[in-house]
This record gives structure tokens, sequence and C-alpha cells, in this order.
């Protein structure tokens, strides 16, 4: 009996009932409480059983969503990885040259900051202490070390490093873009990327091919300017405000050459292979280029101690105060008299 | 009223907005699990609403989805008690009439369906909900024919009754 009910109740729903089935069956469920009650639940059943569906329709859907987010984000991922890792290396592989023009600026920079730092200490101990500014670092207690790694490229061959290039405006035809030429009759100064092809132009007139010039300063020293180099390819200004004229094509035998320091009694530390020497202004050789370490040193014998290494040939040199670099420039080199066993 | 390709495709639209209305939740103070759950419960409304041909929409799509969201999300806190449902305007609950108090009804049916077997479940869905035929449920299902299908129906339906039964008579006595 309930299955036919149930039957009935089915194809009501449907509405696959005849005419007068249907009314029957309405009239049937006047007076029957508890088909009306079990129609109620096929309904509530069949429209439950459709909700599902429909959330299944919406599942589906979210799922097709979340999945295609998540291949756009994946692209997304492997798109952002292979640039990153492009841009790595490319970064690498341009590393090089960069790392050596760059720090122009930056040593300058840092150079002012140190040397400000060293004018503040100096205040305390020498309030006329504008002489030291040149000085290695003199802060500390422990002695100064100069080695290879302590110095900087001011300027060298590359596209990215600008050297004024000092043209005499008399003498030769500069082929090179010459971007104003001074009334004046001063030497005309352009700036121009220092290639090495582009040097050869201007320095077509003269014979001389010129070995690129690699100045490096001791990060302590103070730098200002640039190197102006003149069309013989001679260094005409290495840098200081102050600084004569120093030194002609000499320069170019040395990997790189320092300044002209007070420190050293008005010599300049020059490098060629990793080993150190001195310079006079003239360019003569004061100390031969045999050294692998200079020590600034207030106690050599200390600083002997402490540089254990044998197979480094270290030249000591005494830390000196503002007064000793005046008797310095008397030319009685004090600096050197007292080492001098180590000179030869 | 809609078609069925055309849903689909404004189930696809309004899926693109789930990440404003999962923000819009939290900030309502609804986790992100419940947040779920409640967006496709909207999305749900959204379509059986769109069924129904005295159904007019008078806002967008997602304004629409997006109240039905923090509809379901006070209801849903008012049960747990967790968060004070003092924000809740009274109007809104004037709104929900009994078409939405039919739908929640229809809502616990559907989850007491769920504790029928796979088969049965799929059955019913395909019958009622997509308007198969016998004959190509039966095929779908892996049953032999029509009337083992149609006789398999009546049995499911035979044990969703006693299921809501058996959930009435386990409910009715707490809410008394």
């Amino acid at each position: 009996m309930e299955t036919n009910w149930n039957q009935l109740i089915e194809l009501y729903l449907q509405n696959e009932l005849s005419e007068e089935g249907r009314a029957a069956f309405e009239q049937q469920l006047q007076g029957n409480p508890e088909l009306r009650e079990e129609l109620e639940m096929h309904q509530l059943i069949q429209s439950a059983a459709k909700r599902a569906s429909q959330r299944m329709v919406i599942k589906q859907t979210g799922q097709a969503y979340l999945r295609n987010l998540r291949i756009k984000q994946f692209t997304i991922g492997v798109v952002v990885t292979a640039a990153t890792t492009l841009g790595i290396i490319y970064w690498t592989q341009s590393k090089k040259p960069v790392e050596t023009t760059h720090p122009k600026q930056e040593s300058v920079a840092q150079n002012k900051k140190e040397a400000h730092v060293s004018t503040e200490v100096e205040e305390e101990t020498l309030p006329s202490g504008d002489t030291l500014i040149n000085q290695p670092t003199q802060t500390g207690d422990k002695s100064s070390l100069i080695q290879s790694s302590d110095w900087k490229t001011v300027g060298e061959r590359s596209t990215q490093s600008k050297v004024s290039l000092a043209s005499n405006k008399t003498g030769n035809k500069v082929n090179q873009p010459v971007s104003a030429a001074n009334k004046n009759g001063k030497a005309v100064l352009t700036k121009v990327d220092l290639k090495m092809d582009r040097r050869r132009l201007s320095l077509d007139t003269v014979s001389l091919v010129v070995k690129p010039i690699k100045v490096l300063a001791y990060t302590n020293d103070k730098l200002e300017g640039e190197v102006i180099v003149n069309n013989m390819g001679e260094v005409i200004n290495s840098g200081r405000k102050n600084s004569s004229l120093i030194g002609t094509a000499w320069e170019l035998q040395y990997d790189s050459i320092g300044h002209f320091n007070d420190l050293y009694c008005g010599y300049a530390l020059v490098m060629n292979d990793s080993k150190f020497g001195f310079v006079d202004r003239k360019g003569n050789i004061f100390i031969p280029l045999i050294y692998d370490k200079i020590v600034v040193t207030s106690s050599i014998q200390s600083s002997k101690n402490k540089i254990r290494r044998k197979d480094k040939k270290v030249l000591y040199i005494p830390k000196r105060s503002g007064n000793e670099v005046q008797y310095c420039e008397e030319n009685i080199h004090p600096l050197f008299e007292t080492d001098s066993n180590k000179v030869k | 009223m809609i078609g069925p390709a055309d849903m689909q495709q404004e189930l696809k639209q309004l899926y693109r907005k789930w990440p404003d209305i999962r923000r819009y939740l939290k900030t309502l103070g609804c986790d992100s699990v419940s947040a779920e759950d409640i967006f496709q419960e909207a999305l749900l409304i959204y379509v059986r609403k769109r069924e129904s041909s005295e159904f007019e929409l008078t806002v967008e799509p997602f304004f629409y989805v997006r109240n039905t969201c923090k509809l379901l999300w006070y209801n849903q806190a008012r049960k747990e008690q967790k968060h004070i449902s003092t924000e809740l305007p009274e109007n809104m609950e004037a709104t929900e009439d009994a078409w939405f108090e039919k739908e929640m009804k229809i809502r616990e049916v559907e989850s007491t369906l769920e504790k029928l077997g796979a088969q049965c479940q799929e059955l019913l869905q395909l019958f009622y909900g997509l308007g198969w035929n016998m004959v190509d449920i039966a095929k779908k299902i892996g049953l032999r024919n029509d009337k083992v299908a149609k006789a398999q129906k009546y049995r499911c339906l035979q044990k969703a009754k006693e299921l809501i039964q058996e959930q009435e008579i386990r409910v009715e006595p707490i809410k008394a």
C-alpha cells in the first residue's frame, strides 16, 4: 500500500498523472494528513537531491577556478624564476668589469667619510691636524696594514669610468668628440669613456701607444677629482688639489700608484705584481718593489711578533705623529732612517 | 530563469570574486574554512533563486552573493554564539522569508542525504537534480537496466525517509 502511495506521489510530483488521477490524488490529499506529510517528505527529498546536484556543479566550478588559479600562479612563478635566474646570470657575468670600475665613486665617498672620521679623532690629539688627513688609518691602536686588498681602483680603462682627458688645444687635433672648447686657452677637458680604442684615437698623432693606467689609491687617502691624463699619456694630476705636476709616463710601468704621501715622506707607494715599493716624485725607485706587505705601525717589534708568516716580505714603517711629518718635509726622512735595516 | 550553460558561466564569474568575498567575510570575523562553506552555500542559494521564476535580481549578482554570505555568516555565528550579533540589522531577518526558511530545511535534508550510499546519492541527484531518465542513469551508475534502477530509486527513497525521520526524532526533543 505504501509503495503504491509512493508511486502515486512520485508520479504526482513529476506531473505525470492524468487529469483525473491528479484530481483524485489532490482530493485524497485534502482528507489525508498522513499523505500530505508523505508528499512533503518526497518534495523535501527531491529538492534536497536537486540541491546536492547543484552543489556538485558549484564545487566543480570552484575546483576548476582554483586549478586555473594555481596554473596561473605556477606560470607566473616559473616566469619570475626564469627572469631572476637570467638576471643573476647576467649580473655575475657583468660583475667583474663592474666591480673594478664602480668603486671609483664609492671609494671617493668612503674616503670622504673616513677622512671625516680621522679628522675628528685628530682634533682630540692634535688641533692642527690638517696635514694628517692623507695618512692611512691612524685612528686605532692596531698597526695599519697596507696590502693589495686595501687598494681601490680610482680610474681604469672601462666603459663606465669617466676620466678627464686634457688635450692640448694647440697641440694635436683630437678626433674624438670634444664637447666644449675653452676659450681661455686652457686645456680642454673632455669627459670621455676611457676606452682603449678611443684613447688611441685621441693619441693618434703621438706615436706612443699608451698602456692603460690603473691608478690606485690607498683607501684612506683623500681622493678628489679624477685622473687627468694629457694627450702625451702623461699623468698631469693624480687627483690631489695641491699636488703639482707629478710624474710622467713612468707611472705607466706600475700596476698602481699611490699618492705622494706625507706619511711616506713624500714618496709614493707603487705596486707591481702585488709587490710594493716606493718611488720619489720623479719616478725614481726609492725602495725596490720587493715587499708583499707594508705595515705602518707605531711599534715595529710588536707588529713583527704578530706577523709570523715567513714567506712574505714585510716592510715596516713607523707610524708618525704630526710633528714628525713636518720633520719629514725637511727632507730628513726619519721614516726610512729608522727602518733602514729593512730597506736593503 | 537561466540555462545551465549560462549558469555555469555566471558561476565562473562569481568565483573570480571569491578572494574579495573571503576578505569581506574575514572582516566580519569569519575564519577561512567557514568562509569557503558560506561562499559555496551563498552561490547555491543564488543558483536556486535564479531558478525560481518569481525571483527578480535587483542587484548585481556579486552583491547578492555577498549579502547572502553576510546573512549566512550571521546566522551561523548566532548559532555558535561565538560572536555577538548586535550588528545584525533587524530588517535583514524580515527580508528572509518563508523561502529562506524552507531552503534551510532543504539544506538539512541535503546533509542527511549524505549519509546514503554513494550510489543512492548519485541516483537521486541524477534523477531529481539533472532530470535524467532511468535508462541513462542505469548505464551511468552500472545497473542492469532501467527497471533495476527504478527499484533502486525506491529503495533509496525509503532509506532517505528513514534517515530523515531518525534525524527529526533526534533533533526535536532537543528543540523542545
